[in-house]
């Protein structure tokens, strides 16, 4: 060989490795220079039989290039923008629980909320939060069944499908509210007057709607139009009851229907206009549902937690208006106490946010441990889930202390009784678990096992109900409380000794999640 | 007939073919099974009156595999029931180990993975595919293979669940129903390869392998750009290799589309007696020179070509450039959908860059080819990869002068009757087709020559009998084999 071809030679081995710095076989080498434009006959110039016979000669030299591999370190990201990140997930996770918060705080500022109002008669928001509850379980298993598919199609760009996916879970879903509020009003009609029952439905069947239009909105990740969306209904609903004078029935369906319509509108406007830019580029696109049955099917045990987490949330409450009046009523300070101790949950939704963001990025990336070193993935992994739980217990008991002592020095808006500081130190501390039960929660959903949650829920559900009961016939309602506590105690820590299990192995958790 | 993201849902060279031979052979009935990205695609083509049935296998866009197409809630609780784990490590993990050794090695013994998917899909007829797969025993499997290989230890984790989920997805094909033929006929040494493999493991069907571009070195192009790691990348390769292997084993005769493809399959050990080439055809009835309207101001210069990476759009750009120093009245027209927007984006910018927005344009799809090919002065193909390019040879039909890079089997095409540069070289190409564009005799005589080359070689009519001829002699030789049995 001549000086001159093994100099070609070498041309064509940097020339290789330009394109291919890995190279394996000459096959892949062979590829390469096909590509590059050398033939059979440019093969044989340089004095070989073909293209294999150059690459296998191409091969050795790249063999020696191989060894030249140059490492590139990770850029490191400063101080200031991993604060920016999580102030901006932080923030995305309240926005989160901007219903809750903004009901919250416009209760606390003008005294109405989306469904409530000072000084309401007892009777009138007993059968109000009975719709409240109801609406919340009649949408909220139905709601993780289709999001999951919405959100699923959504990320495949597959926004055709998206589309009728949604406009399949408005039908259903409005389906469902009408045969439930159907069940609730002949549930209630025996034993509230028709006045009240009526009442009830109709708040029952509109937080219904706006529920359903809604949770798109937290499927899609889409919290600012969300907050958005609550700002401006609680902006009409306060408009047409103190400029429009109107009574606050017609002034909360006014709001609510207003979310209702907002969101719809956005969620439609938003999958649509993806769906025809799609469309544009992409002729093939065609829409085709899977079997709605086999949706169900596999819905359902997602369906199934997500009930039990609000009867674990509610289970309390009913047991003590079981408890105060016949068929039921509510006591204000247990529902002050509990509605104070709600405060705790928007910030640390924004917790949750920033750590489960963290926590799903270091398992899809921080698997770039090797195989042999996975079992110390694993253990990263299990001790940033171990350090997100620490954080959110740690900061709820902070927020509790703060709420509870401005609840003490009298400057919270409603008035605190006794009663209900002892249903806030309770429920509070309840609220810090769920919050804990809320991560295992989307964990499981994250990882595809919805079942590792349906043990430790029903567990909570159980005892809360068993235990209100129980306690608030011995020691009187406002100790039911306890159990609230102990239910969503039982359940985190059950669930998160499952989570903990599965993070240990979730190299092989991760690979299921399909 | 087996395809793999191409018939009847995405138009191209290879569901032309398909189609053709199809429509072409009327008293043939064909089934066909189509691999697909996703469920949702529109079918591109009228299918003709003899294919009995479509089998679609979407290996991505469903959560549960088949749940667009056989939708059956019981028939899925019902598997599910039967699939414990016990059934998943006695009947479905020796299998799966044969099939996972085999990709891991490049295919050492293709016959071993033919059994292993043919057992496979055995155990999914009354198995559930997602719990399978989700099976502990399975990781197990994988984590101790990958992580007793040296090579294959250094992987990252990511990675590896990145493969086995993409393995998961691939073998979606095995839980689909293959139709019941008397020949398989497969146009691609591929994935869609699998029902032919598992049908001749199982029932000895005949098995006939069309290759047009070269799966294998496709692929090995594809890892290039796609995959980061080395020993993810060598995982790729030996997986592609293992399936190219089964299919080059099982099938009874390898058909390829010209005999640069002969080279690649040669070179896997492919016996010279199971190779025999069999161009494409077109009809050179609707392919002939006609009497079209011409501008006669302008050079005319003509892509038949979809806007994509692989045809080379940007360095025709480069080369036009190169054309209109010294054709002023030169202009180029490309004819075809744009299926990558980001190319499309890319070649836009240097049509600007350059100051071409006059006389560089991207006309789209035409349903009248054999028009824009008489018009057209010079038809070029910039390509980088290619296998037998239906543009070249139905430019040559319509006696037009080529020019076109040295890719695939375009060389083979136009010899003597084109010419060919360098691929990736817009000087080389650019030259080449100014130099045409100025010489009227040349392009008239190499176009004549082109004609009748194509009416020799790539007409339809020996295309078809070609195949006719292959399909009856597979099916005689099955029922000889038979009887000497």
């Amino acid at each position: 060989m001549t000086i001159e071809i093994l100099s070609e030679l070498d041309s064509l081995a940097m020339a290789v490795l330009e394109i291919e710095e890995d190279i394996k076989d000459y096959m892949q080498v062979a590829a390469i220079l096909e590509s590059l434009g050398i033939t059979r006959e440019i093969a044989r110039s340089y004095g070989f039989e073909d293209v294999f016979s150059l690459s296998k000669a191409v091969m050795e030299l790249i063999d020696y290039y191989k060894s030249r591999q140059e490492t590139v370190s990770e850029e490191k990201r400063s101080l200031t923008e991993k604060l920016k990140e999580g102030v901006v997930l932080f923030l995305l996770g309240l926005l989160s629980g901007s219903p809750w918060l903004l009901s919250t705080i416009s209760f606390s500022l003008t005294g109405v909320s989306l469904y409530s109002i000072v000084n309401a008669d007892i009777k009138v928001a007993t059968v109000i939060g009975l719709a409240l509850i109801a609406s919340l379980l009649a949408t909220s298993g139905i709601q993780s069944v289709f999001m999951r598919k919405v959100l699923f199609y959504t990320y495949q760009l597959a926004y055709g499908v998206a589309l009728r996916f949604l406009t399949l879970y408005y039908l259903i879903g409005t389906s469902t509210v009408i045969f439930s509020g159907i069940l609730f009003y002949l549930l209630l009609s025996p034993v509230f007057p028709p006045n009240l029952t009526s009442l009830g439905l109709i708040y029952f069947l509109a937080l219904s709607m706006l529920w359903l239009a809604t949770a798109p909105l937290y499927a899609l990740k889409k919290y600012t139009v969300l907050f958005l969306v609550f700002v401006m209904a609680l902006f009409v609903v306060n408009v047409a009851l103190y400029e429009s004078s109107l009574d606050f029935v017609r002034a909360h369906i006014y709001g609510i229907f207003f979310g209702i319509l907002a969101s719809m509108i956005y969620l439609f406007v938003y999958i649509y206009v993806r769906f025809t830019l799609i469309r544009a580029v992409s002729e093939e696109t065609v829409v085709r549902l899977p079997s709605l049955s086999l949706t169900l099917l596999l819905g359902t045990p997602y369906f199934i937690a997500s009930v039990l987490y609000f009867l674990l949330i509610v289970a309390d409450q009913l047991v003590v208006w079981t408890r105060v009046g016949s068929p039921l009523l509510m006591d204000l300070n247990y529902e002050t106490g509990k509605n104070l101790a709600l405060l705790i949950l928007p910030p640390l939704f924004g917790l949750v946010h920033y750590f489960l963001i963290k926590l799903y990025k270091l398992i899809e990336e921080g698997g770039r441990s090797r195989i042999r070193d996975r079992i110390e993935y694993c253990r990263t992994v299990v001790s940033f889930y171990k350090r997100a739980i620490f954080s959110v217990i740690i900061a709820g008991t902070l927020i509790l202390l703060l709420i509870y002592f401005l609840s003490l020095k009298g400057k919270v808006v409603w008035k605190v009784s006794e009663e209900s500081l002892l249903v806030l130190r309770a429920a509070g501390i309840g609220n810090i678990l769920l919050a804990v039960v809320l991560i295992n929660s989307l964990i499981s959903f994250y990882l595809y096992r919805p079942k590792l949650m349906l043990y430790s829920l029903l567990l909570g559900l159980i005892l809360n109900l068993a235990l209100s009961f129980l306690i608030s016939q011995r020691y009187g309602i406002y100790y039911a409380s306890l159990s609230y506590l102990l239910g969503c105690l039982a359940s985190g820590v059950v669930s998160s000794l499952q989570i903990i299990r599965s993070l240990r192995r979730i190299d092989y958790y991760y690979y299921t999640a399909f | 007939m087996t395809s793999e993201g191409t018939y009847p849902y995405f138009r191209g060279g290879v569901s032309t073919w398909t189609h053709n031979l199809i429509k072409k052979l009327p008293d043939i009935e064909f089934y066909i099974v189509s691999i697909v990205p996703s469920p949702f695609f529109r079918i591109s083509y009228d299918l003709p009156r003899n294919v009995r049935g479509l089998v679609t296998i979407p290996l991505w866009g469903e959560e549960q595999p088949g749940e667009h197409f056989s939708p059956s809630c019981l028939s899925v609780l019902r598997r599910v029931i039967r699939t414990g784990t016990s059934e998943v490590e006695e009947e479905f993990i020796p299998s799966f180990k044969d099939f996972l050794e085999e990709v891991l090695s490049g295919g050492k013994n293709p016959r071993r993975m033919g059994e292993a998917l043919t057992a496979m899909r055995k155990f999914f007829e009354d198995h559930e595919y997602k719990k399978t797969f989700k099976s502990e025993a399975l990781w197990k499997l994988y984590i101790s293979k990958l992580g007793e290989d040296k090579l294959y230890s250094n992987m990252e984790v990511s990675e590896l669940i990145d493969l086995a989920r993409v393995l998961q997805h691939f073998l979606r094909v095995l839980i689909f129903p293959f139709p019941e033929g008397d020949v398989y006929h497969s146009s691609a040494a591929a994935l869609c390869g699998v029902p032919a493999i598992v049908s001749k493991v199982k029932e000895d069907i005949p098995y006939l392998l069309t290759e047009h571009g070269l799966y294998f070195r496709e692929r090995i192009l594809d890892t290039v750009r796609l995959v980061k790691s080395l020993p993810a990348k060598i995982f790729w390769l030996n997986l592609f290799r293992a399936i190219v292997l089964a299919n080059y084993n099982y099938a009874d005769k390898i058909s390829p589309v010209c005999s640069f493809n002969v080279n690649w399959e040669r070179e896997f050990g492919i016996k010279e007696g199971k190779i025999e080439v069999i161009y494409n055809g077109i009809d050179v009835n609707r392919f002939r020179p006609l009497n079209v309207r011409r501008d006669e101001d302008v050079k005319r210069i003509i892509l038949m070509a979809r806007v994509d990476k692989l045809k080379g759009i940007i360095d025709m750009v480069e080369a036009f450039s190169y054309v209109k120093e010294e054709v002023r009245n030169a202009v180029c027209q490309v004819f075809g959908p744009i299926v990558d927007k980001e190319y499309y984006a890319a070649c836009m910018r240097k049509v600007k860059e350059l100051g071409l927005e006059d006389s560089f344009l991207f006309m789209g799809p035409t349903n009248q080819p054999e028009v824009e090919y008489n018009r057209a002065d010079v038809v070029a193909l910039p390509s980088i990869s290619e296998g037998f390019p239906y543009a070249v040879v139905e430019a040559m039909a319509c006696g037009r002068l080529v020019v076109a890079t040295d890719v695939g089997g375009v060389r083979e095409a136009l010899e003597g009757c084109g010419i060919v540069v360098p691929p990736r070289q817009p000087r080389e190409l650019g030259k080449a087709i100014s130099e045409a564009l100025l010489d009227e005799e040349m392009r008239k005589e190499l176009g004549m020559k082109a004609r009748e080359k194509a009416v020799r070689l790539y007409s339809e009519e020996r295309f078809l009998a070609d195949y006719l001829r292959s399909y009856v002699e597979l099916l005689s030789e099955k029922k000889i084999g038979g009887m000497s049995k």
